[in-house]
């Protein structure tokens, strides 16, 4: 087992689609800590305009903390995609290029098989997460120097001081680690069932999009369905930057998010073992 | 009987005089004018509407007549203008019209009410103050003024008090509830306030305690760029 | 070669909804021989082949390999099969070598670096085994696919379709590569193809399959040998030769006649008798032409089908 993992990582690590990810992360990390090094306390002033009508701020808004948890708000938009290039491909991929037929008429189970795929796409997803820590925090911190954490919500400032920030950025990367295994499932299962390396990645996307539409309009038909949509909670890493933290809104979200990756990972079970290998 | 007319005539000038506002004020003022520079560690509480944000402490500075800044250890918000201001409002007797209002009783002090509006106004269009006459200390006052609304600060004297500076402060002020556009804030499910295109208001507020005092010590001007 | 079978197939059937891709097929291969599985395109074959490696699941039916049941025993019978089917892909992004390396490994048997690098020789891709696979030819994948098929050692291999978009020279080395495998190694080998004269070369026993079923099977010399000729005369005047041959030993060797063709069933031997008594009878021969009786029934059902 250690073997087949050891190689899906070696396949992931050695094509150039998989550091699509890295290099992506890596170009709108140091864009962003370029633009907010160049004018980010025009941006901070201005959505802090309306509270500096009352008061003098003392201290630095614009710090290291401020932009790990931007850049962290900003990406997660565009990490699902990142991870779907990879993961959406894994079945689907080799299925296109012939190699699947070949791995499994390898003497292992085909779960195994995609257990080692499952896992091997969890590390990379890992990886990728800590890449994007060490450049949004570390080099954010680097740049910016460290200081209290302003998180700016559509009704609510909330300052979270030096102290209290570490272990939420933690939990919140343990967090999007589990919001994006999600889209790994989903973009694994949906490339189970075909034998094209795009069609999964779209369709993952599209969902998402869709998903994220549905869970922004303010439309009381959405309001009844949004709770089950897994995007609505894919973003609840958010909420460990509130004070005080509502921990069973976190609980409830991560168990629906831990229970969509079972659904999504016990549906690619059933299906890719019994799954005729036509290709 | 001589006696008490001796005390009587003794007694009534200093008494009206103790009376008449503009005296009221320029004794509490000359307690403060004692103070030309000071240090101290504050502790500040916020208590402010769509503001969630814990205590912080640091270092208040106070230099006479007008300067006046807190560093703190983390974010912080400070009222606008230094809380002394409207005791400066009061160094000129002749620059402002002052009336009693009545008395009331502030955490058991017998205090005097009154009304100062500015001759020529510059921030403070008209302050209202509560005068603890027996200390020369400022209890209570409420000051509006053209730029912030009205300001409201509430002193408690204790160690300092000779130099009428207070061990704790509480400051209220008006203030606009925090809003921001959805995109900004990337709260891409949260539901929508159907107020929110209105500038609500609210009312703040920001607890300081002061320690260890340093009075008209050597102060470095830097600490006020 | 030993009548030890290698592979028993009974009843093995696979439909695709009302498609019967395989249906009811039985086969039986011995150990140590090469064993063609002959059909036309869409016969069946690679289904077939898929469901000896498990890929694709039977309807119904039983596979017996080294004499357990396939999906039993799946991993334990797959550690000792070899496979190329359809055509040999591998990762383009890697070298030929590592692709080698990941299904050496993921065999399930000890390959040394060694025999890794034999395998490379064998098939004489030593040169280039550091080379991108997506810089081989098809001709260099194909053989890439054999090295990886032997490498782990396999007591069987199963090649579908291996000469598919060889040039002559490629199959020749090809049937080379096979026949050294069978004669100096002793494996087992299943090999399907649609051309009858790639499995008459090759081939010890053979089967036609046909719509998914077994038409034919046994020895390709039983089957195939010269005792069971069809013969084409066309002659100059019919009439005059069917009677030549009505009144001769061979009256009841006449199958067919149409127009100024006569279709008889013949030996080799026979055969030039019977264009002697036609000469000898006044006709004129025109076209002779000899057809084992199987390759007739062969570019019969392939015509058929195409």
């Amino acid at each position: 087992m250690r073997k087949l993992i050891y190689y899906e990582l070696l396949k992931i690590a050695t094509k150039p689609r998989s550091y699509i990810g890295f290099a992506v992360i890596t170009a709108i990390v140091l864009l962003l800590e370029t633009a907010m090094y160049i004018d980010g306390q025009t941006y901070i002033e201005f959505i802090t305009q309306s509270l500096e009508e009352s008061f003098d701020i003392e201290g630095k808004f614009l710090n290291g903390n401020l932009m790990c948890f931007i850049i962290l708000q900003t990406l997660i938009i565009q990490m699902p995609l990142l991870v779907a290039l990879v993961t959406g491909d894994t079945i689907s991929g080799e299925a296109a290029q012939g190699t699947l037929r070949l791995l499994l008429t390898k003497p292992y189970t085909r779960a195994q098989i995609l257990w080692a795929k499952i896992t091997a796409g969890s590390i990379y997803l890992l990886l990728l997460l800590i890449w994007l820590g060490i450049l949004a925090l570390g080099l954010g911190l680097l740049i910016f120097g460290k200081g209290d954490l302003v998180v700016l919500k559509t009704e609510q400032v909330i300052i979270l001081r030096e102290n209290d920030i570490l272990w939420r950025f933690m939990l919140s990367f343990v967090i999007a680690f589990i919001s994006l295994q999600v889209v790994a499932s989903l973009s694994l299962l949906l490339s189970c069932f075909t034998d094209n390396s795009i069609g999964p990645i779209i369709i993952s996307m599209a969902i998402i999009i869709l998903f994220t539409i549905i869970g922004t309009l303010d439309i009381p038909l959405f309001d009844h369905i949004k709770f089950f949509l897994f995007t609505t909670h894919m973003i609840v890493w958010r909420n460990l930057f509130d004070n005080p933290l509502d921990f069973n809104l976190i609980f409830t979200s991560v168990g629906i998010l831990i229970g969509h990756i079972f659904v999504f990972n016990a549906l690619a079970f059933y299906y890719f073992k019994r799954k005729d290998i036509q290709s | 009987m001589k006696r008490r007319i001796f005390f009587l005539l003794f007694m009534i000038p200093w008494a009206l005089s103790a009376q008449n506002p503009k005296t009221l004020l320029n004794n509490a003022f000359k307690k403060f004018a004692k103070v030309q520079n000071y240090i101290a560690d504050v502790h500040m509480d916020f208590d402010l509407p769509s503001v969630s944000m814990d205590a912080v402490t640091g270092q208040v500075f106070y230099k006479s007549p007008n300067k006046f800044r807190i560093k703190s250890k983390g974010i912080a918000f400070v009222p606008k203008q230094n809380p002394y201001f409207s005791l400066n409002e009061l160094r000129d007797t002749n620059s402002y019209v002052a009336v009693l209002q009545g008395a009331e009783k502030i955490r058991n002090i017998n205090c005097r009410i009154i009304n100062v509006i500015p001759n020529n106004p510059t921030d403070m269009i008209l302050g209202k103050f509560w005068i603890d006459a027996a200390n020369n200390v400022i209890l209570k006052s409420q000051i509006t003024t053209a730029s912030n609304g009205t300001i409201q600060l509430d002193n408690y004297f204790g160690t300092q008090k000779n130099f009428a500076l207070p061990d704790k402060m509480v400051i209220t002020v008006e203030m606009t509830k925090f809003k921001m556009p959805k995109a900004l804030s990337a709260e891409l499910n949260s539901k929508s306030s159907k107020t929110s295109s209105k500038k609500e208001k609210g009312t703040g507020k920001i607890s300081m305690d002061f320690t260890n005092y340093k009075i008209n010590t050597r102060l470095n001007e830097d600490v006020f760029k | 070669m030993t009548d030890l079978p290698v592979l028993k197939i009974k009843g093995l059937a696979k439909h695709f909804g009302h498609i019967k891709a395989v249906d009811g097929l039985n086969l039986h291969v011995s150990k140590g021989e090469i064993f063609g599985l002959l059909g036309h395109n869409g016969a069946g074959k690679s289904t077939t082949m898929r469901m000896l490696l498990s890929l694709i699941k039977p309807t119904s039916g039983r596979i017996e390999v080294f004499g357990s049941e396939l999906y039993s025993n799946r991993e334990k019978i797959l550690s000792d099969i070899g496979s190329i089917i359809e055509k040999p892909d591998f990762y383009p992004w890697l070298s030929a070598k590592t692709n080698l390396e990941l299904f050496a490994a993921l065999s399930r048997k000890p390959v040394s670096k060694n025999r890794i690098s034999q395998t490379l020789e064998f098939v004489g891709l030593a040169a280039r085994a550091g080379d991108k696979v997506k810089t081989y030819s098809h001709g260099m994948k194909q053989r890439l696919g054999l090295a990886q098929a032997i490498v782990h050692d396999p007591a069987l291999i199963i090649l579908d379709e291996p000469s598919n978009g060889l040039d002559p020279k490629g199959i020749i080395e090809l049937r080379e590569l096979i026949l050294h495998l069978k004669n100096d190694l002793g494996k087992t080998v299943i090999l399907s193809s649609h051309i009858l004269s790639e499995v008459e070369l090759i081939a010890d026993s053979m089967a036609i399959i046909h719509n998914g079923r077994t038409i034919i099977e046994g020895s390709v010399a039983k089957l195939l040998s010269d005792e069971n000729l069809l013969v084409r005369f066309f002659v100059s005047n019919p009439a005059k030769a069917k009677s030549a041959i009505e009144s001769s030993v061979f009256a009841g060797k006449l199958i067919e006649m149409h127009n100024n063709e006569l279709i008889l069933e013949l030996n080799n031997q026979d055969t030039s008798r019977v264009i002697r008594l036609l000469l000898d009878s006044g006709n004129d021969l025109q076209q002779v032409i000899s057809r084992r009786r199987l390759e007739e029934y062969f570019l019969k059902i392939t015509s058929a089908a195409s």
